[in-house]
């Protein structure tokens, strides 16, 4: 009986064994933490939306064989493997034995644990800047061999950031902005890209309350005291901005500057920020910017 | 323990209450004072709102209490919470957004579907024309119980707004500054309270339990049935309006009776406005603390009122 419960031991040790045998090597992700991952990436799991994005734009679209049903861009990427929602699905994720999963540390701490508890290495995508979504790119291009497709994508993406840099350098007058992620409302804070997008497009942004470095649930009351030239609404959950108390009495309303513009290129890490920045520093400098251009 | 005569915990709740509401208005994340539109299209409605919550949740739980014989009944027995979660939370996983008489959609699903979980209730209850109040209590508690169960359903299959959804069950005045919502909640405060006082004779005998009060010449059925509709009304417009409040509709009848007395003829108007200063005082605490930003007032009702209602309960013990 003991040489049989013995050797049931042995056969269950025995299984994750070939995992050992795969060559690893160790990358250091964009917050300086090493991590080792396989030297061959071949079958990529994504449990957060923008990664997957930025997973696909990096050129290894191909290697992604899972992603969460909240990831819809870029559309290919509605076409693999559902792992979960926010809630990630641990044994749908085994099942599709990835040999890693692409994550982001901020929004999946608890997943990122049960995953690595099951042994599958994690990287962790995070940009916290413009700046850091070329580097992004290339980590994961670096990851899955990718380098060329990557370094183009990156490339691509800081050209287009520096182009809107070069015309709004130097603009005399900084006009001030409102952009909200939710009706609550919730406001993008200093600290945040919606921020930097403001402050890079050459506008002021009204809000400097800060919210644990999430978007702030800011007082109605404060966006009147602070009464913004432009109005971004990058939701669309009621009441807009006319239909509230008091908020037809806003210089952006009454000049009819409120922006109904989709949120993805505003809230989450990806080359899409770029849209975003051109959107609204065409807006607030329509002077730098030819009509050819647009 | 000394009481307090209801002539004097009256006016000192009024005088509370005024200071508050001025406070209110007074104060914001503009600052002190600030433009007209601030002044009152924001804070004078958003003031009144909170105090209207405040009486109805504080009368309601003073009915409720009286009604089952048990203080640590609250306006939520009887699964109105439950039916307006779930009414509101429909409106959100619908994306209703077209307002209703002016409404928002969402308070108008949220008084409907606290209503009809009160109906039900009551009509689960009733046997052979008559509700006994343990029957009322089980069937309060089931409806409540099934109602919470389809929104953590709702909540898991509609992901994509979790976080409305949890925005508006921990319950927040940030959203309610308008005249139109004060429409909604004075008149319902106003009718509980005024069918609590005209019945307050009736709950000093349900005390003596539903026999002895029929002998004393109460119409049990009726005065049940009108107390518990006053109730519903009072929370479900209440939860319409602000989202889900807890503790104030259980502490402040206790508070009150605590200061003068059981007799409710006294403690309801006491009850009433005590419960106006408490939730008016906590949402000038909730969009101040961190000025500029606004924080769920039901977690301040939690955390101001626990700590107070124990020092009362032991002073209570004490005496």
């Amino acid at each position: 009986m003991k040489k049989l419960a013995l050797l049931f031991v042995v056969a269950l040790a025995g299984c994750p064994a070939p995992r050992s045998e795969v060559p690893t090597r160790v990358v250091r992700d964009l917050a300086g933490r090493d991590i080792v991952v396989p030297v061959e990436v071949r079958r990529i799991v994504s449990i957060v939306p923008s990664v997957t994005e930025l997973t696909f734009a990096a050129g290894a679209g191909d290697l992604v064989v899972g992603v969460t049903t909240f990831c819809d861009y870029p559309p290919e990427a509605k076409e693999r493997t559902k792992i979960g929602d926010i809630r990630v699905n641990y044994e749908a994720v085994v099942a599709l034995k990835p040999d890693l999963i692409v994550s982001a540390h901020d929004l999946a701490a608890r997943s990122n644990e049960q995953l690595r508890g099951l042994g599958l290495p994690v990287l962790c995508i995070d940009p916290k800047s413009l700046a850091e979504i070329g580097a992004a790119i290339r980590l994961l291009g670096d990851v899955a061999h990718r380098a060329e497709a990557a370094e183009r994508a990156a490339k691509e993406f800081e050209g287009r950031v520096a182009a809107v840099l070069g015309r709004v350098q130097n603009v005399e007058r900084r006009p001030t902005v409102y952009l909200e992620a939710t009706s609550q409302p919730h406001a993008a804070a200093p600290g945040m890209t919606a921020d930097e997008i403001i402050r890079l497009a050459g506008g002021t942004n009204i809000i400097t309350e800060t919210y644990a470095g999430k978007w702030v649930p800011i007082s109605w009351e404060v966006v009147l005291a602070r009464d913004p030239e432009y109005i971004v609404v990058a939701h669309k959950y009621a009441p807009q901005p006319s239909e509230r108390p008091g908020w037809k009495g806003l210089s952006a309303v009454k000049a009819g500057r409120v922006y109904d513009w989709d949120k993805s290129h505003f809230m989450y890490p990806t080359p899409r920020l770029a849209r975003g920045l051109e959107l609204l520093a065409q807006t607030l400098h329509p002077e730098r910017f030819h009509a050819a251009d647009k | 323990m000394r009481r307090t005569s209801s002539a004097t915990a009256i006016a000192v709740a009024a005088a509370a209450l005024a200071g508050v509401v001025g406070l209110s208005i007074a104060w914001g994340a503009a600052g002190w004072l600030g433009s007209e539109t601030i002044l009152w299209k924001l804070r004078l409605p958003r003031a009144l709102v909170a105090a209207g919550a405040g009486a109805a949740l504080a009368t309601a739980g003073a009915i409720f209490q009286g009604l089952f014989r048990n203080p640590l009944a609250d306006p939520f027995v009887v699964g109105v919470s439950g039916g307006s979660a779930l009414g509101a939370v429909t409106a959100i996983v619908l994306g209703l957004s077209a307002p209703v008489l002016g409404i928002a959609p969402i308070a108008v699903t949220a008084f409907l579907g606290g209503l009809g979980a009160a109906l039900l209730v009551y009509r689960l209850a009733r046997v052979r024309g008559r509700v006994p109040i343990p029957t009322l209590l089980l069937a309060g508690f089931a409806v409540g119980s099934l109602a919470s169960a389809l929104l953590s359903i709702l909540l898991m299959t509609h992901t994509k707004n979790f976080g409305d959804i949890m925005l508006w069950l921990m319950g927040s005045f940030a959203n309610t500054d308008s005249w139109e919502r004060l429409a909604v909640m004075l008149p319902a405060a106003a009718i509980a309270l005024t069918v609590a006082i005209v019945y307050a004779r009736d709950l000093n005998l349900f005390l003596l339990g539903e026999e002895p009060a029929q002998q004393l010449g109460v119409e049990v059925e009726r005065a049940k049935r009108r107390l518990l509709a006053a109730g519903a009304v009072a929370t479900a417009g209440a939860v319409a309006c602000a989202g889900i409040i807890g503790f104030v509709g259980l502490v402040v009848p206790n508070l009150a009776r605590a200061v003068v007395g059981p007799d409710h003829r006294r403690m309801l108007p006491v009850c009433a406005a005590g419960g106006a200063v408490l939730v008016a005082a906590a949402d000038l605490a909730a969009r101040s603390l961190l000025r500029g930003i606004e924080l769920p007032v039901g977690a301040i009702t939690a955390v101001a009122g626990a700590p107070f209602f124990l020092i009362v309960l032991r002073r209570k013990a004490k005496a």
